[in-house]
């Protein structure tokens, strides 16, 4: 091993792979995101505000006064925010009376109303909803040609739910203020652990302990997965591209010039670490916006060095491990169609961990996380989420998850070194997995 | 081993699969020669550039280059020049000229001393900070000639250097190749052209299917195929000898006749005389283009045994 040529190579490396198109727009797709994230949640605010015009079919007569008022409550107060401007959409019902309402072909009519846009939609309430225990055999029906608009139906059941209560109350002969009392709900705080307070200099007086801090989405849920994310942009937008430039090296007859002067394994070596340095230029740039952003917010302190370490180590590990294979497919293969097919192995698995990224969410110390986050190609993306969770994994696991990641990783970089040292003078047609393992363990 | 010799190849064999393209060779090129490889298509030639630049590994036998064994120790000192050209279309010239260099062990400061020279030298100082994809063909070919040689290597191994020149281009290439052997470089080169092989060439070394059949200066070579060639040019061409007693075999250039004879020259000079008028008759020894036929056409093989 020559180190001053593997830095020689992993120079030019780096330097050909920061003036490529495909970093160039990795690097852009950094505003592009945050813009994208900031448009979304824009417009996700901005609800559609048009006003919901519902016809009102009451079977039961009594309803139908209270959902008029409710409306009018509703349009008077709810729909502008404090600034005047509208935030929530009115509700127009409009009544059906009851002899209109007796014809058979009344909700063709209504639907056909709703059709041309007169209508938003209609509303059947059944006589029978006033009945108590009717609630499972009795519902309302709301008929829309909008199913997934959940605004009006919400606030329809809410209004309705309330003026049944309070009629079925009434005619048990109970109070409903006090029945409304008795079952007001309980609600739940997810809160993290207590810490033991310091034992505080003036002896005998036992400090209080710590309050437990409320738990905040942010920290438990926005930084794991942002931290994943990260990984995953990096390590799939740069190791590919060891792909490509390999074949390119081997079909523009490159690579006979960089043999006669290096050896395969320096050549790989220098083009992994020009790899790695790629992906923690992007990273950091990546990161350092994020970080920036979460300073301004009050976030500042979930950079924590041992996070930022683990980002850095397993991106080195992970660039290595995937960019080794991806090399391994590109040295075997005569041109981009055969690399195509035999890389999309390499992706699956690189895919995969995707797969997993709720069940470590919801469960970080679950056996499945647990086992998934021992992986080794999964290594780089689900440990280092668990160890962005709580509770965090004990350091046993993180230490053997290094461990058999290294070991993974060298152990792709050797069988990638016979790959490439058999296959990168090789011409024609590309071998198949069997051809490929007889390459690795030939001498 | 001698120190005297850039590199020695001891009774190497290379196969592939079931192929053998190279069997049993072995040579010697000393330092300071200007050795030309010759032999037709598949002989063998590149697999035996490829072993001494330790790219492919013998199966059997020993190489040794610049003194060094088995090792890539003498690697940066052995500047290649393959036969399928491989340059990085997006690179500049000056950049990979650069990365060339320094991956032969060269320092950038050097480099940005030497690069510059040669780029005047070749004709290219205007295309220093182009992009090799905006380069002609023969551009190129030069651009990949000083990759070879900006690290100034002590030996020198050329595929095929002259292959897709034009004679301008070919003359600047030759003129750098000459200039390099009388600063002490040993040079390598293949070539298909033995009209190059045999103006510059000190040694002649020919592989044909894997075996070394010719190993020598030129007039080593042609001695022992004797002086069995007329080289003739009479008003009628190849249609005056027709039939003449004590010919062997012609071999038509147009405008001359290259005939190899048997028997006395006079008897055919006069014969020819009085068939036609003869404005060049030279008894001499046969071309290294006729010899290299001689022993790679195959229909002719047996002669070859019958002249060894």
């Amino acid at each position: 091993m020559r180190w001053p040529k593997v830095t020689v190579v992993a120079t030019a490396e780096f330097t050909s792979a920061v003036r490529t198109k495909a970093f160039v727009a990795s690097v852009l797709m950094l505003p592009l995101i945050y813009g994208a994230a900031i448009l979304i949640q824009l417009f996700a605010s901005r609800a559609d505000t048009r006003t919901r015009t519902f016809a009102l079919i009451d079977r039961t007569t009594v309803l139908a006064p209270a959902i008029l008022e409710a409306a009018k409550a509703h349009n008077d107060e709810d729909v502008r925010d404090e600034h005047g401007k509208q935030v929530r959409p009115r509700f127009e019902p409009e009544p059906i009376p009851a002899e209109a309402a007796s014809g058979p072909d009344v909700l063709v009519r209504l639907s056909d109303r709703v059709r041309s846009g007169e209508l938003f939609a209609f509303v059947e309430i059944p006589a029978d909803v006033l009945e108590p225990g009717s609630g499972g055999s009795s519902r309302l029906r709301y008929h829309t040609n909008t199913p997934t608009d959940l605004d009006l139906p919400r606030w329809l059941e809410g209004v309705v739910n309330t003026s049944v209560h309070r009629i079925r109350l009434e005619r048990a002969g109970l109070d409903p203020v006090k029945v409304t009392a008795a079952m007001a709900p309980v609600l739940t705080d997810t809160l993290g652990l207590v810490e033991r307070p310091a034992p505080s200099p003036a002896a005998g007086t036992a400090a209080a302990p710590s309050s437990a801090r409320k738990i905040d989405p942010i920290r438990t849920v926005a930084l794991p997965i942002a931290l994943v994310f990260v990984m995953f942009v990096t390590i799939t937008s740069t190791t590919p591209q060891l792909m490509q430039t390999v074949l390119e090296e081997k079909m523009s007859k490159i690579t006979e010039v960089l043999l006669g002067s290096v050896t395969p394994f320096e050549l790989m070596l220098g083009k992994l670490l020009g790899n790695v340095g790629v992906a923690l230029v992007l990273a950091g740039l990546y990161l350092g916006t994020a970080y920036a952003v979460s300073v301004r917010y009050g976030y500042g302190d979930l950079a924590q060095p041992g996070l930022m370490l683990a980002v850095v180590l397993f991106i080195v590990l992970g660039v290595t491990l995937f960019g080794s294979l991806f090399m391994a497919v590109g040295s075997a293969c005569s041109d981009l169609k055969d690399a195509q097919s035999l890389m999309l192995p390499v992706l699956i698995l690189a895919m995969l961990p995707a797969f997993f990224w709720s069940v470590v969410l919801q469960g970080p110390d679950s056996p499945v996380s647990v086992a998934a986050s021992l992986f080794p190609p999964a290594t780089p993306f689900l440990m280092l989420m668990r160890m962005a969770l709580t509770p965090a994994p004990p350091v046993w696991q993180v230490a053997l998850s290094v461990a058999l990641t290294t070991l993974t990783a060298l152990a792709c970089v050797w069988a990638a070194g016979k790959i490439f040292r058999t296959g990168i003078l090789m011409q024609g047609k590309a071998p198949g997995f069997f051809e490929l393992a007889r390459w690795i363990v030939a001498r | 081993m001698n120190q005297h010799d850039a590199i020695v190849i001891d009774q190497v064999t290379k196969q592939f699969g079931q192929h053998v393209a190279v069997e049993d060779l072995s040579l010697r090129v000393p330092r300071g020669t200007l050795y030309g490889f010759i032999g037709p298509n598949g002989s063998g030639k590149t697999t035996t550039l490829r072993m001494i630049m330790h790219i492919l590994l013998p199966d059997a036998g020993r190489i040794a280059v610049l003194g060094q064994e088995d090792t890539r120790a003498a690697q940066d000192r052995v500047g290649y020049l393959p036969e399928e050209r491989g340059l990085y279309k997006k690179m500049t010239v000056r950049r990979l000229l650069r990365y060339y260099g320094q991956l032969k062990g060269a320092t950038p400061a050097d480099l940005a001393r030497r690069i510059p020279d040669w780029l005047e030298r070749m004709g290219l100082a205007d295309w220093a900070d182009k992009k090799i994809e905006t380069l002609s063909k023969g551009m190129a070919q030069k651009v990949q000639f000083m990759g070879a040689v900006v690290a100034e290597p002590e030996l020198l191994i050329l595929d095929e250097p002259f292959s897709g020149l034009d004679p301008v281009n070919a003359e600047v290439l030759k003129d750098a190749i000459l200039d390099l052997r009388r600063k002490g470089t040993t040079i390598v080169f293949s070539t298909h052209d033995m009209g190059v092989a045999e103006r510059l060439c000190d040694r002649i070394f020919m592989i044909y299917r894997g075996r070394k059949v010719l190993d020598g200066t030129l007039a080593e070579i042609q001695s022992r195929y004797g002086g069995d060639t007329l080289r003739i040019r009479t008003a009628d061409g190849a249609a005056a000898l027709d039939g003449l007693p004590g010919v062997v075999e012609v071999r038509d250039d147009g405008n001359r006749q290259e005939v190899r004879f048997r028997g006395d020259p006079q008897a055919i000079l006069h014969a020819l005389v009085e068939r036609t008028r003869v404005e060049h008759f030279e008894v001499t020894h046969p071309s290294l283009h006729d010899i290299f036929v001689r022993i790679a056409a195959p229909e002719r093989e047996v002669s070859i045994h019958a002249l060894a």
